[in-house]
């Protein structure tokens, strides 16, 4: 039991501020004996969906360099997941057995996707995760996604059949777009939206070696600023809202940075692909910063 | 068992222009085929690079690659005592995929087919089943593809066929053109690997002679985890997309798509 850190969102506690981004984690389950989830504050797993999806054809990832120094990482997944009930079945059992809190990334190609996927694990899991993150941002799909995310009618329709469908806090995922974010989280607040995940990747391309144009969402270092600016916005709009902190940590230095913005919580995502034991190395470096902050 | 440490470089010895094999302190337990995720501490790369487990003996392993890029070429230039971050054995590699498949874990005769830098993951192979007969077919464009000779000639009970596609060693041609030659009755398994025009064209060859022993190849696809967390590497196969990482490296001819 840990006593230096203490979150809330809705009804659950989160006893580390560092979560494991949707997307660079799996299922979690994969990095069983690799990182040591009492030091972790959650896990959100990667997007489900109603039915199956295969994903993109490869290649599904790019790099983004600048004189030879790789700033950025593109990529272009498509949301591959098995579908809800294989998921509810047989992942989200294992999953929750990890000692941290679960947070399912939810996806939809339709307005009303979003609330069918949390009722069917509301109504079939025996062993229900914690929180839900509506994924409104996710930039290589042509359906939903980041096209509902930039649409305040979309976000209220959404945010609101979700919340008719389960008591747990309900997290929005949303694009780097600050002035966007902005109107949109005014919306989500309003239909019941605990919290925000401040940011998904950013839509992008880049030229290969071979000449190709690659579009995917971008993430790494480059994102930081941007996702700074996106919290700092946010939050003088909406002082009291619950902001999870995401783009481009690789350090606790970088947590920091997010946590004085006014995140209470932080998601790493592309760094777990560098060190997949970089979020419990970054929760122990943060004891201090949260020991000094108490001591103010 | 899956594991990620910090360790440091012992030394890196160049092959031939732009090959490199780059040792690393540490004991790990692999089976041939699997990989290494490798990342410099003090250069920041956005991604660790995956390479096949060359060799490993009294503590340390070592990998094989050519020098394709600036973060290769400063691993390849690195002095000893270089920091590395070192996630792995990765993927499942020959024996695994050999028990998935249901082929025989006890093969007597076994065809290798090589292409460039793939003999890195094949000569760990070699030397695991050293006691059984085997075959090599080693194929590259030029001579200086055709590396670790010395070591290839000094593994037990193999037979070597040199291709190139210049003539400039061995036979003139590519893999293919051998294996018109090769005696497929007298082999229980072939592992392959190199690159996918290579392996597809053994895939074609093995459908088009309807070869029934059975072909496991070690794939290749771009990768930024190697553990199964990020779903980038998919290759597609008669069974949807699947990741190169975790359920591959090594899949059986007859399940890809290329």
């Amino acid at each position: 039991m840990q006593n230096w850190f203490k979150a809330e969102i809705g009804n659950i506690k989160f006893e580390s501020p560092v979560i494991l981004a949707s997307g660079t984690a799996g299922y979690g389950i994969e990095l069983e004996g690799i990182v040591d989830f009492t030091k972790i504050g959650g896990i959100v797993t990667k997007g489900i969906s109603m039915r199956d999806r295969q994903g993109n054809p490869p290649p599904r990832i790019s790099e983004f360099s600048i004189n030879g120094t790789t700033i950025g990482l593109l990529n272009s997944i498509g949301l591959q997941n098995p579908g809800v009930k294989h998921f509810t079945e047989k992942i989200l059992p294992q999953i929750m057995r990890l000692p941290t809190m679960v947070i399912v990334n939810v996806f939809g190609e339709t307005e009303k996707e979003y609330a069918e996927v949390i009722k069917f694990i509301e109504n079939e899991s025996d062993t229900p995760p914690h929180a839900y993150e509506l994924n409104l941002s996710c930039p290589n799909t042509e359906k939903g996604g980041i096209e509902f995310g930039v649409n305040t009618k979309s976000v209220a329709k959404i945010v609101r059949k979700t919340r008719k469908v389960t008591k747990r806090p309900i997290i929005v995922k949303f694009s780097p777009f600050s002035e966007i974010i902005k109107n949109l989280m005014k919306t989500a607040i309003d239909e019941g939206a605990d919290a925000f995940t401040l940011v998904n990747s950013i839509p992008a391309a880049v030229r290969d070696q071979k000449g190709f144009f690659f579009k995917g969402g971008l993430s790494g270092p480059v994102l930081k600023p941007i996702a700074l600016r996106c919290i700092i916005e946010a939050k003088e709009k909406f002082p009291d809202a619950k902001i999870i902190g995401c783009g481009g940590i690789y350090s606790e230095k970088d947590a920091v940075e997010f946590l004085d913005a006014g995140a209470i919580l932080i998601q790493i995502g592309t760094a777990n692909f560098l060190d997949p034991q970089i979020g419990h190395r970054i929760a122990e470096k943060l004891i201090n910063y949260f020991k000094e902050k108490s001591q103010r | 068992m899956l594991k990620v440490f910090e360790t440091e470089i012992i030394e890196s010895s160049e092959l031939s222009p732009s090959t490199y094999i780059v040792k690393i302190n540490g004991s790990i337990s692999y089976e041939p085929g699997q990989f290494v995720m490798v990342s410099l501490l003090e250069q920041f790369s956005i991604l660790p690079r995956p390479f096949s487990i060359f060799y490993a003996e009294n503590g340390n392993f070592s990998i094989l690659f050519k020098v394709f890029g600036g973060w290769t070429k400063k691993l390849a230039e690195s002095p000893k005592n270089t920091k590395v971050r070192v996630v792995g054995p990765c993927g499942t590699g020959f024996i695994s995929a050999m028990k998935r498949y249901k082929i025989t874990h006890s093969p007597s005769k076994i065809l290798f087919i090589a292409g460039g830098l793939g003999i890195a993951s094949l000569f760990s192979s070699m030397i695991h089943f050293s006691k059984e007969q085997k075959v090599l077919i080693f194929g590259g464009r030029t001579q200086q593809d055709i590396i670790i000779r010395d070591r290839i000639e000094s593994v037990p009970n193999l037979d070597v066929h040199i291709t190139t596609q210049d003539g400039s060693l061995g036979t003139k041609g590519v893999v293919t053109d051998v294996l018109y030659n090769i005696p497929f009755d007298d082999f229980d398994i072939a592992l392959c690997c190199g690159p996918v025009p290579m392996i597809k064209a053994l895939k074609e060859f093995w459908d088009r002679q309807a070869v029934k022993v059975p072909l496991l190849c070690s794939m290749e696809e771009r990768m930024a985890c190697g553990i199964g967390i990020c779903f980038s590497c998919v290759v597609k196969t008669s069974d949807n997309y699947k990741l190169c990482c975790k359920y591959g490296p090594v899949f059986l001819h007859s399940e890809l798509i290329l």
